[in-house]
């Protein structure tokens, strides 16, 4: 009989054949709503939409089946090439910007410094906030001619930008703001990985010399890669499916939102359903979304066995 | 008892489960004949809109004369109105009445979703509505919608504004040779003191305007045949031209980005901070607590344009095709049309009622001062062209016009810029939806 087993109550464990099945069966009584949910909200619509993005569909009038249409459309649609360049650009930005943000602002608060508490809520503040009133917010302060960030340049006599709409400029006060919003996150993340690393691999180099730069490089970065490979993976996924943001600011920000340089994939993926009642080209769209997302996932487990250290 | 003994096997939670299903649908065939008849003479209509209370009055009115029908009212947010109306319709189960934004009546009539409502209509005498306005939403000589009411364009002035600064107000007559293009402008410049936040004029950045304006100097957005883009004609790209001037007269505002910053054309109206706005018909909300005085004009005109520019936005309802209460549907969307609902919507409501006796007799003498401007404005108002894929037309020009306003492109760079792509579009619909009335 296994461990597991041997630890349930008698009246649970019985002895024979039949009660071990029922013990079974038991357990699956109690994964069962979390086995119905994840088939019924993510299984069936994710074969549900592979269906549609076969067909022209309306959602006026049945689906008329199309075979690769929309996926041949998708390939040569210039606004779909540029939604995507700007989706890689954002996901670039967040990444690069975000997991070193993170894990700095992690360091830092790392330490046991009067108030430590306090900073660590405030920088989580950001993230449990709602999109909406952070979008509005960041309006003001990025706003061209009254915003502000750039009254605050004024005063340093460095010229101000029209930071949401410029196209060559937006993106990158989009990403930003995302970085900003998210970073409280990744601290957090980065934070319980700092805290769970041996004090005793630090006394021991110290013991042997090494510096506080030695100790990043051989003790924090190694034992931390595990966390910092699922913030990696949550920041990839989460960057590829951006929307809210961009939708917050393309509806309160006057031209802000309007700008090409800000139509990301998702956003476009809507815009198809909703204002061009497109949905079997947006299914089409939402299942290459996917495709890639598990694409790099999968690449990113694969690579991770080169440079994520499980301490075996 | 032994543990054992108090857990339920699986057959027993089959019997419990069955015994259950047994009593329950024995007490409900049990429930009186009468309590049953009477749910079922009971006929409910689910209708959905934008606004949360215009049209509460009217509802009860027309269930107080149809007390056989119920009306479940419901109302979702400009943005999340659309989404969930398509939605329902995906789902096959629509609203009965709805909003219908009136550009969207091709796409909809195209594939059958909405219910004809000719017939329902038949007893209505044109000749006592403003029936250009429901005509304009016909396809193939049927009627699709019910248009309770409309709006047009006009302006409305901060006549304190005006005197203050000593200048000129704008004459009552709609059009006027003396209210061109020119003397707003040197208006509105004479208005502004960008310094401290304050212009003569706000509200230029929606497209709705200018095109207007473009379509009075004899341009147009697509050809009758729907079937080319037509923006990049002289008379749309010096209405947009001029508009983008304008901006840039009062010291580079209001451009959207500036205007969004001080909370949009209407709250900067209200607060002092715009002297003129363009309005269609309805007030900015809290109009009523504003200390200074307001009236209405009508909008520019050019001394050389072919006609004065208007825009006529129609408040729709449609009624699903696939409504299970076709008769009662059909006569609630009349019913808001009818002498009754009029009646009540002149009290309330403060955009134009589709019946004339309505609008003249009870919504005109309601006031402001030149409330009379957006009837006569009637005579000169076009909506946006009906066609199958205006939502994708706008998403590819829109943005780009707003290039135009913030001064980064001139009207003819973006319009000729954006004319291949939106052919292309056109020729993929195959031109208009049927014929008109």
């Amino acid at each position: 009989m296994s461990a597991s087993v041997e630890r349930l109550p008698l009246s649970i464990r019985g002895s024979d054949n039949y009660s071990f099945h029922r013990v079974q069966f038991v357990g699956l009584l109690f994964v069962l709503p979390v086995v119905l949910g994840t088939l019924i909200l993510n299984v069936l619509p994710t074969f549900a939409t592979l269906g549609i993005s076969f067909t022209s569909y309306d959602m006026l009038t049945a689906p008329e089946w199309v075979g690769l249409g929309n996926y041949e459309r998708l390939l040569a649609d210039e606004f779909a090439g540029q939604a995507l360049r700007n989706t890689i650009v954002y996901t670039a930005g967040t990444v690069f910007l975000g997991i070193p943000a993170g894990l700095g602002l992690a360091l830092l608060v790392n330490n046991p410094l009067p108030g430590i508490r306090l900073i660590r809520l405030a920088y989580i503040v950001p993230y449990v906030s709602s999109t909406v009133a952070i979008a509005m917010v960041w309006q003001w302060i990025l706003n061209g001619k009254l915003g502000l960030l750039n009254q605050f340049l004024k005063m340093l006599g460095i010229e101000g930008q029209s930071w949401l709409t410029n196209p060559n400029i937006a993106m990158l006060s989009v990403i930003v703001v995302s970085v900003w919003q998210g970073l409280g996150y990744n601290m957090l993340l980065f934070l319980a990985g700092l805290q769970s690393i041996p004090e005793a691999l630090y006394e021991a180099a110290k013991i042997d010399g090494g510096g506080a730069r030695s100790r990043l490089w051989h003790i924090t970065l190694p034992l931390l890669s595990p966390t910092t490979f699922f913030v990696l993976i949550i920041t990839l996924i989460s960057s590829f499916q951006v929307f809210s943001i961009i939708y917050i600011f393309t509806f309160t920000s006057g031209a802000a939102g309007r700008l090409r340089s800000l139509d990301v994939w998702v956003y476009y993926l809507w815009q198809n359903i909703f204002s061009f009642n497109r949905a079997g080209y947006a299914a089409a769209m939402a299942f290459g979304l996917f495709v890639v997302i598990a694409a790099v996932t999968y690449i990113q487990w694969r690579a991770s066995k080169l440079w994520v250290f499980y301490g075996e | 008892m032994s543990e054992q003994k108090r857990q339920v096997s699986r057959r027993d939670f089959l019997k419990i489960a069955a015994s259950g299903g047994a009593v329950a649908f024995g007490s409900l065939s049990n429930l009186p004949v009468n309590m049953i008849a009477s749910a079922q003479d009971m006929v409910t209509l689910n209708v959905w809109h934008v606004n949360e209370t215009e049209f509460d009055a009217v509802i009860d009115a027309f269930e107080a004369q149809n007390p056989n029908v119920n009306i479940e009212f419901q109302y979702y947010p400009w943005g999340a109105f659309f989404d969930n109306l398509q939605t329902a319709y995906a789902g096959g189960a629509p609203p009965d009445v709805h909003r219908q934004d009136d550009d969207e009546i091709p796409f909809f009539v195209q594939r059958g979703a909405l219910l004809s409502l000719t017939q329902a209509l038949a007893d209505l005498n044109p000749d006592e509505f403003f029936w250009d306005a429901l005509s304009s939403t016909a396809i193939n000589g049927e009627v699709w919608v019910s248009v309770p009411a409309m709006r047009v364009d006009n302006l409305i002035i901060n006549k304190t504004m005006f005197e203050e600064a000593g200048v000129d107000l704008p004459p009552l007559e709609y059009p006027s040779a003396d209210w061109s293009w020119e003397s707003f402008t040197e208006t509105a410049v004479a208005l502004t003191d960008a310094d401290n936040l304050v212009y003569g004029m706000a509200g230029l950045t929606s497209a709705d305007h200018s095109i207007s304006h473009g379509r009075a100097l004899g341009g147009d957005v697509i050809s009758e045949d729907c079937l080319e883009f037509l923006m990049n004609g002289a008379g749309m790209v010096r209405a947009f031209d001029n508009s983008a001037a304008l901006i840039q007269a009062q010291g580079g505002a209001v451009d959207p980005e500036t205007q969004e910053a001080l909370g949009g054309a209407s709250e900067m109206f209200v607060g002092g901070q715009a002297a003129m706005i363009y309005q269609q018909s309805r007030f900015p909300s809290g109009i009523d607590e504003v200390d200074f005085e307001y009236e209405l004009r009508g909008i520019p005109t050019y001394a050389d344009a072919y006609g004065p520019a208007n825009f006529l936005a129609i408040e729709c309802f449609g009624v699903a095709a696939s409504t299970s209460h076709p008769e009662e549907a059909a006569k609630f969307a009349v019913f808001l049309m009818g002498s009754e609902s009029q009646t009540i919507l002149a009290e309330t409501k403060s955009i134009i009622p589709f019946s004339r006796a309505a609008a003249n007799d009870i919504w005109l003498p309601k006031g402001p001062v030149g409330r009379e401007i957006l009837v006569e404005g009637l005579n000169y108002a076009r909506s946006l062209p009906f066609a199958v894929a205006f939502g994708e037309l706008q998403d590819v020009v829109w943005p780009e016009i707003q290039q135009i306003f913030l001064g980064q492109k001139s009207a003819q760079e973006v319009f000729d810029a954006a004319k291949p792509a939106v052919d292309e579009i056109l020729a993929g619909v195959g031109g208009c939806v049927g014929d008109g009335m």
